[in-house]
């Protein structure tokens, strides 16, 4: 079947498509070149004048795994607030801060995003997760293993292992986790955690293991590069949430001693300790250290006011935010060794100096770094904001009245310690393209995703182009994923299943001989139950297992 | 106007606006509940030295108390809500909670509202416990004979304060057996207290001094050893002065106390040496309420 | 006044959510427009007037008659004005209630009273379980008001108990005053297992010797003169449950769960 998108004006950055007008083909879920004269499409979408760009890609979105299901467990109220009942389309789903799988879905896709990954992906929680997200429907999902603080690779490290051994254990993660890349959580903090500490800075040993963050990270973003994996380690750094951790982020960015390395929801790590009331904001500083280095991108976790819930494995700094829950509950625990977890429900205030200052920090940080390809839009759903906020976001970015509208409204000791108010950039609609579809789809290595040129898989959204843009963007005319249409203003039309992204760098398989016998050991399962393969994740949900391109490996 | 042999000056006391509040004050019996509210309505007798004028205004019996034990009500009045609450806060701390057996209750409904244990409740350390019934909260606080009870807040009332009368007689005792005459009538009442002590005070005032740190000082007009220098009010006969101070809810109280007060005074008559009633004012300037003394008594 | 009878047709094959049909959302509207009204039950709406048949003029009295228990949410955040249940109901029952007085004269489902704010609320039968308790998630259950059982109620009376006054006329099930924040409970008959337990603060009022668990510390018999308050709030309420106040001020006091560091009370009579 052949479709056809007349007349739309494209925004396609990886092809250089700035608003041009041009007519797109899709047959069997992919982007095709014009067909002869002679051939007649079987469905036309008159598209004039309206804008055009790839499926959007959210690169960073908690919507799987154990610290998801907790957040829902822990909320039913966010539940019963929040209800959609069933279409003849669509099941019955719920939640605004932590929402079901299906409407997860629905709204991302309503919203025209066509893939989503989950950033913490424990390898032990591996399973239940992509159940999770498969049970996510319509977008592509993919995840990130935790790495760094499993008690494996820290005494791989005390033991002085080889690198190669440590590259071949983290090649084996992500192949029988089926994830598309590394992440790293207060690298060593969550496990120092258990050992009874409470804060683990880059340069500190860690209690038990006698390395440093700055060790971990180095080792564990060194495997990636070695192995080709295209997305660089994810970092959620040390001290996140502390004032003054601005100098650790800096520090973080120096001691990556030039290797790619994606610092994730970085407003949470950029807070300065100047004024009264010794928090400030460190954006210009970090904006400043990632224009200056190539080798770093960032997604922003921009924060947004009202009610959501915080859930990370962070354990060390959710503990320390446990007394800020609202509602008063809150779930901190580890998860077998492997990683840990904190789940704290939060209300962002607009009157709070400090909420209103991060909020501020977020965007000088979106507005003060240049290369759009290296900065992504996220607020760590749902940890800065549930991800149904983006089209609001997005306005903001756009929109600069509209943003010192909103900064007039804050506390007004916060925006007056903001130079948010004298920064006159807007985003241009290409460079929201950039953002949000061909940047994350160039950092995770989706070749076939975040653009529209010929071989691209289809995922395409439609937006009337309006001048609220959060308007614009919450409610696209069509969203088309894999060639189909499945939102159309803003409803579901079609449910699909998504693919699971995953890389699969090459590795010696003898790492299973020494890992088995750890796992026989310390584990709760065998190693011939923890991996997953292709055909459990499709029973499960996944439509197929897209498999991506790693560089070539360096080391032989 | 002269009442049995007793002349009626055509003048007014002058009375002024005031913040006041009711409280109930029980006990396992009649004297220790007089025990706390007499310590608690003690130093009480002007606003001017004391913050607060206050009395006891009658006894309770068990079935007019909300925890059936008998009681005492009280009137507390101050010149404003804000010093009102800390009056009370101070005397129901100090001389209730301390009471054996005591327990205190809100007497009077008002919009405005004054912390009765709404603080007092922190002596609990902790362990008080706080209980709403109906739209009534009581706080509970653990103290050596068992616990405390005490009403959270008390409502405050508009009342008026200052209302007088000047019993003129031939001699001291005679003035004296008067006034204690009309106090034993005026109790009676509901609504007033008299704040002086016995209810009679014997230091009338005048606004001024010639020391200017005083802002009153004495009636010399009415003072008797005066009498034969300066202006003078008293003629040859009048041997002392006494006067009577009513505070009360609603000016319709002190009107109605005032006109006791003088009918048990004129009753005696100057058959039992009394000359004369008169009443204090500034000239009619400084307070809002007037008591026409001859209206009063028509 | 005016009174508006809802009289149920036939027993539902599942649970109805009757909580539109309250006093102050039916005042001044047509039979016709009762009778639109849509009422969740499972998966599909029904209009009111296919469950009940519509008489008299909406007003400040709801009447429902011929009730069951398949009817839920009854009353649920209702503003203001009296209904009167003759029947059972179900789940549910004056849940969130805002203000005004809610009868039943049968019996009752499970969460009665959660969420309930201020007001009356009577079942002259008896109550399921978690009566005035939170539903799950909540930190707190009834906030406030007054709940009148004539019969018995079931397991966790009380959770999470706020604020209010729960009197239990019959006796009451395991786990009665369960983690309560404040308020009064006042059972007359007998509790189950483990009364108080997790308890925080509040009151729980036995009428009679309990087991109760290890963790209450026992403070010794003593004359509380609060109880003379209560008492005497109690003086109007039409019950059997609110009269075991004639057995005098003496009670036994109990303080914990001292496994959490709670200083609730159960206080037993003589």
């Amino acid at each position: 079947m052949l479709t056809r998108l007349k007349g739309g004006r494209i925004y396609d950055p990886v092809n250089g498509a700035n608003g041009a007008v041009r007519d797109i083909y899709v047959r069997d879920g992919r982007i095709v070149a014009a067909p002869g004269d002679g051939a007649r499409p079987d469905r036309d979408y008159d598209v004039s004048g309206k804008v055009v760009m790839a499926g959007a890609i959210d690169m960073h979105t908690h919507i799987g795994g154990g610290k998801v299901n907790i957040a829902r467990a822990l909320l039913p109220e966010d539940h019963r607030a929040d209800l959609l009942a069933r279409t003849e389309l669509t099941r019955a789903c719920c939640g605004h801060a932590a929402p079901s799988t299906l409407a997860t879905g629905y709204r991302y896709a309503e919203m025209g995003y066509t893939a989503c990954f989950e950033p913490a992906l424990l390898p032990t929680n591996a399973r239940q997760a992509h159940m999770e997200m498969g049970d996510v429907p319509i977008v592509d999902k993919g995840g990130y293993a935790l790495l760094g603080n499993d008690d494996l690779l820290l005494s791989l490290m005390r033991e002085g292992a080889d690198q190669k051994l440590i590259n071949d254990y983290v090649a084996w993660t992500l192949d029988v986790t089926q994830c598309i890349g590394i992440k790293v959580v207060n690298p060593g903090g969550i496990n120092a955690f258990k050992f009874n500490a409470r804060k683990l800075d880059l340069d500190e040993t860690s209690p038990h293991y006698g390395i440093t963050p700055r060790a971990i990270l180095l080792t564990l973003a060194q495997a990636l590069e070695d192995l080709g994996v295209p997305h660089p380690l994810h970092v959620h750094g040390c001290n996140l949430g502390v004032p003054g951790n601005v100098d650790t982020t800096l520090e973080t960015i120096s001691g990556i001693e030039g290797l790619p390395m994606h610092l994730t929801h970085i407003q949470f790590h950029s807070y300065g300790t100047e004024g009264d009331r010794k928090f400030s904001s460190g954006a210009a500083r970090i904006a400043e250290a990632i224009n200056r280095n190539p080798n770093i991108s960032a997604d922003v976790g921009q924060i947004l006011f009202g009610q959501t819930v915080t859930a990370s494995g962070d354990n060390m700094s959710q503990h320390r935010n446990r007394k800020f829950a609202s509602p008063d509950k809150w779930v901190v625990m580890d998860i077998e060794c492997d990683a840990g977890c904190g789940v704290v429900p939060f209300r962002y205030r607009d009157q709070n100096f400090v909420n209103a200052l991060q909020w501020a920090i977020g965007l000088e940080i979106f507005l003060s770094v240049d290369d759009p390809w290296r900065i992504f839009l996220t607020t760590d759903h749902p940890n800065g904001a549930p991800f149904t906020t983006y089209p609001h976001l997005i306005r903001l970015l756009m929109d600069k009245t509209f943003r010192n509208e909103q900064l007039a409204r804050l506390n007004p000791d916060a925006a007056a310690a903001s130079t948010l108010g004298s920064i006159t950039r807007e985003y241009t609609l290409n460079e929201m393209a950039i953002m949000t579809r061909a940047g994350p789809a160039k950092i995770l290595g989706l070749a076939d995703r975040g653009h529209l040129g010929i071989g691209a898989g289809a995922d395409i959204t439609v937006y009337t182009d309006r001048e609220d843009r959060e308007a614009m963007f919450r409610t696209p005319d069509y969203v088309f994923k894999d060639g189909e249409l499945v939102a159309k203003e803003g409803q579901i039309v079609k449910v699909t299943l998504g693919a699971t992204h995953v890389v699969k760098p090459a590795y010696d398989r003898g790492i299973e001989d020494r890992l088995r016998p750890y796992f026989a050991r310390y584990r709760s399962t065998r190693l011939e139950n923890f991996a997953i393969d292709e055909e459990e994740l499709c029973e499960c949900g996944s439509s197929r297992l897209a498999v991506h391109q790693c560089r070539h490996a360096r080391v032989a | 106007m002269i009442i049995n042999g007793v002349a009626i000056d055509e003048t007014f006391a002058e009375a002024f606006g005031m913040r006041a509040t009711r409280l109930i004050i029980t006990a396992a019996n009649l004297r220790w509940a007089h025990h706390a509210a007499n310590a608690a309505t003690g130093f009480a007798t002007s606003v001017i030295g004391c913050g607060a004028e206050a009395g006891i205004e009658r006894e309770l019996s068990p079935d007019e108390t909300p925890d059936g034990r008998p009681g005492v009500s009280v009137l507390v009045f101050a010149v404003s809500g804000k010093e009102l609450a800390k009056q009370v806060e101070r005397r129901v701390g100090q001389c209730v909670l301390t009471s054996p057996t005591s327990a205190v209750f809100s007497g009077c409904d008002g919009e405005e509202k004054i912390a009765l244990g709404k603080n007092l409740r922190y002596f609990g350390d902790g362990y008080q416990i706080s209980k709403l019934f109906g739209n009534r909260r009581y706080w509970r606080v653990p103290v050596m004979d068992g616990e405390f009870v005490c009403e959270e807040t008390t409502g405050v009332v508009k009342a008026v304060g200052g209302g007088n009368f000047l019993v003129l007689a031939a001699s001291q005792m005679q003035a004296l057996l008067a006034c204690e005459a009309a106090i034993d009538t005026m109790r009676k009442l509901p609504g007033v207290v008299m704040p002086f002590p016995g209810g009679v005070v014997r230091s009338g005032s005048k606004v001024g001094s010639k020391y200017k740190a005083l802002s009153a000082s004495t009636n010399d007009a009415f003072c008797p050893t005066l009498r034969g220098i300066g202006n003078s009010e008293l003629s040859p006969e009048t041997g002392a002065v006494l006067e009577i101070v009513i505070d009360g809810i609603t000016e319709a109280d002190i009107r109605q106390a005032m006109r006791a007060g003088m009918q048990a005074v004129c009753s005696i008559g100057a058959g039992g040496g009394i000359q004369r009633i008169t009443a204090g004012n500034y000239g009619g300037k400084l307070g809002k309420y007037h008591f026409h003394l001859r209206e009063i008594l028509a | 006044m005016s009174r508006l009878l809802l009289t149920l047709k036939a027993v539902p094959a599942i649970g109805v959510d009757c909580s539109p049909l309250t006093p102050a959302r039916l005042a001044g509207m047509s039979s016709a427009a009762i009778a639109a009204i849509e009422l969740q039950s499972g998966n599909r709406r029904l209009p009111a007037g296919e469950l009940f048949d519509i008489a008299g003029e909406p007003g400040d009295t709801l009447v429902i008659r011929n009730a069951c228990s398949k009817l839920d949410r009854i009353g649920a955040c209702m503003n203001g004005g009296t209904l009167d249940v003759e029947g059972d109901v179900g789940a549910f029952l004056g849940a969130g209630l805002v203000s005004g007085t809610i009868r039943v004269s049968g019996g009752a489902g499970a969460f009665a009273a959660t969420g309930m704010l201020a007001g009356t609320l009577h079942v002259c039968g008896s109550v399921g379980d978690f009566l005035g308790a939170a539903i799950a998630g909540d930190k707190q259950g009834m906030l406030g008001g007054r709940v009148i059982v004539d019969g018995d109620a079931g397991d966790r009376v009380g959770d999470h108990l706020r604020r209010g006054i729960i009197l239990v006329g019959g006796n009451a099930g395991d786990y009665c005053a369960s983690r309560m924040l404040a308020g009064t409970i006042a059972v007359r008959g007998k509790v189950g297992a483990l009364p108080g337990y997790a308890m925080k603060r509040g009151t729980l009022l036995l009428a009679g010797a309990a087991e109760l668990p290890a963790t209450f510390n026992d403070c010794g018999s003593h004359e509380l003169m609060f109880l003379r308050l209560f008492a005497r709030h109690l003086a109007s309420v039409d019950s059997a449950a609110a009269s075991f106040a004639p057995r005098g001020e003496r009670v036994r006091r109990f303080v914990g769960d001292r496994a959490n560091g709670g200083l609730g009370e159960i206080l037993v009579t003589a």
